[in-house]
């Protein structure tokens, strides 16, 4: 399988926040505070990352659960990057 | 799967089973209503204290499956709930949590004292405005020269009112939601910590809960449990053992209160022959054995999805809705059996009404449960 780009691993997860859990209620930027903003919780990431191994087929190991990795669409992006380079390199 | 146990599985369920019963039936009423601090010496004298922790700590170094199947012979042999719950706190939500997540001088200093009874733990999480909702934790951890300060208050803390140490957690970094929340390990004697008395409750009588109120309480770094903003994940972790381990308790009350409900029926007579005979009884029962028999099996299920590490949110989340729903359901069930002396506080049935209803709460109540399972299958 190719590996996805930086950009359409972006746009995957910025839909799927859009899409599923603001539910197209309003946009939100690369650099939106996710956390802050409560748009991502206990139960919003544990989907986002099961939408994430369906759909990338990376697994996110509990280490990387840090607030660093999940502040923004950006940091997700690159959490999954790296994960996806780890596991395949 | 294999659903059979080993010899040596056998053997250490019905020993424990043996000793528990033999300690139970010495018990006086006054000790009856005595706590974990009371009882601590026996039940480490047991292993009860330790079972899962590592045994270069002093604990038994029991995987799921054991550990479950250990905590089910103290819930089948002793009457006493609210004890086997406090113990499961104990073990279950503090010592575990230091056992799998503390810093090593952590785990010298305070689990070879929890599990020999010396130390008596508190699982203080849940706070008046924060239950299930994790990132409205009030508690504030700041970083200061060599630790933290700690700040908040937290409410139905499980032995809190005689605990020596307390694995609590705050929010280190309010713009990080769930992700800002630390665990820490705490010793209930540093300044600034206030123990509230026990609260009154429905069940569980000899399980002492109540507030613990910080007050720029230091911390040092050593007793962080975790990484930083790692506290949700050390609770998930500390929750997946009291899910399965410690409602392994229930199942084994389940089987004590079958077996009562069972001799009653065959040797309570009416219209001249046992009641049992009547088919509306017997159905009764029957669904009794059903439901207990169905959460056991899902509870043996998620503890070994745990032991071969497989993703196991789903099974444990099943596993614990359906024991704690069996455990209200067969309870209501026994009172209805033994009619009027089930309603009589002295014959012992129901008990298991108020002792089981907290089941569906603590932990993860069962809409937090059929939240979980929703969620895994993709809802």
């Amino acid at each position: 399988m190719t590996m996805p780009e930086r950009d359409e691993i972006f746009e995957l997860v910025r839909d799927y926040v859009q899409r599923v859990v603001l539910r197209g209620e309003s946009g939100i930027a690369h650099d939106s505070p996710l956390l802050e903003w409560g748009v991502l919780n206990s139960i919003t990431i544990v989907r986002l990352l099961a939408f994430v191994r369906d759909r990338v087929g990376v697994e996110i190991p509990a280490t990387e659960m840090t607030a660093d990795n999940f502040r923004t669409l950006d940091s997700i992006t690159s959490l999954v990057v790296t994960s996806l380079t780890r596991g395949t390199g | 799967m294999d659903f059979g146990w080993s010899e040596g599985q056998r053997h250490a369920f019905e020993e424990l089973l043996a000793a528990i019963g033999s300690w139970q039936d010495d018990r006086s009423v006054a000790d009856s209503e005595s706590d974990l601090r009371a009882a601590r010496h026996d039940l480490a004298s047991w292993g009860l204290l330790g079972l899962s922790v590592p045994e270069r700590y002093g604990g038994g170094g029991l995987d799921v499956r054991d550990t479950a199947l250990r905590v089910q012979a103290f819930g089948d042999a002793c009457t006493d709930m609210g004890l086997v719950f406090a113990t499961a706190a104990h073990l279950f939500a503090c010592a575990m949590p230091i056992a799998e997540f503390g810093t090593e001088e952590a785990r010298e200093r305070f689990l070879p004292s929890l599990c020999s009874g010396a130390l008596v733990a508190g699982n203080a999480m849940t706070e008046s405005g924060a239950g299930s909702d994790l990132s409205k934790l009030g508690t504030r951890a700041v970083a200061v020269d060599g630790g933290y300060l700690l700040s908040g208050e937290k409410s139905f803390v499980t032995n809190g009112p005689i605990a020596d140490l307390l694995v609590t957690y705050a929010q280190t970094d309010p713009t990080a939601g769930y992700l800002g929340i630390t665990a820490f390990v705490v010793e209930t004697r540093t300044p600034g910590i206030h123990l509230g008395p026990p609260m009154d409750k429905m069940g569980l009588d000899s399980a002492s809960a109540g507030i613990v109120a910080f007050g720029d309480c230091f911390v040092p770094s050593d007793q962080v449990l975790g990484a930083i903003g790692q506290g949700t994940e050390v609770f998930n972790r500390s929750m997946r053992w009291e899910r399965t381990c410690l409602f392994a308790g229930y199942v084994g009350s389940m089987d004590r209160l079958l077996r009562r409900t069972v001799e009653h029926a065959q040797t309570r007579s009416q219209f001249g022959r046992p009641i049992g005979d009547f088919q509306a009884v017997a159905h009764r029962i029957a669904e009794m054995k059903s439901r207990l028999e169905a959460a056991r099996l899902l509870l043996y299920r998620a503890c070994w999805a745990i032991d071969v590490g497989e993703h196991p949110d789903q099974h444990i989340a099943l596993a614990k809705l359906a024991v704690s729903e069996a455990a209200v359901a067969n309870a209501l069930d026994a009172v209805a059996v033994f009619g009027a002396w089930g309603y009589l506080s002295d014959h012992g049935i129901e008990v298991a009404v108020r002792d089981a209803t907290a089941g569906r709460i603590f932990s993860g109540t069962s809409d937090v449960q059929k939240l979980i399972i929703a969620r895994e299958l993709g809802l």
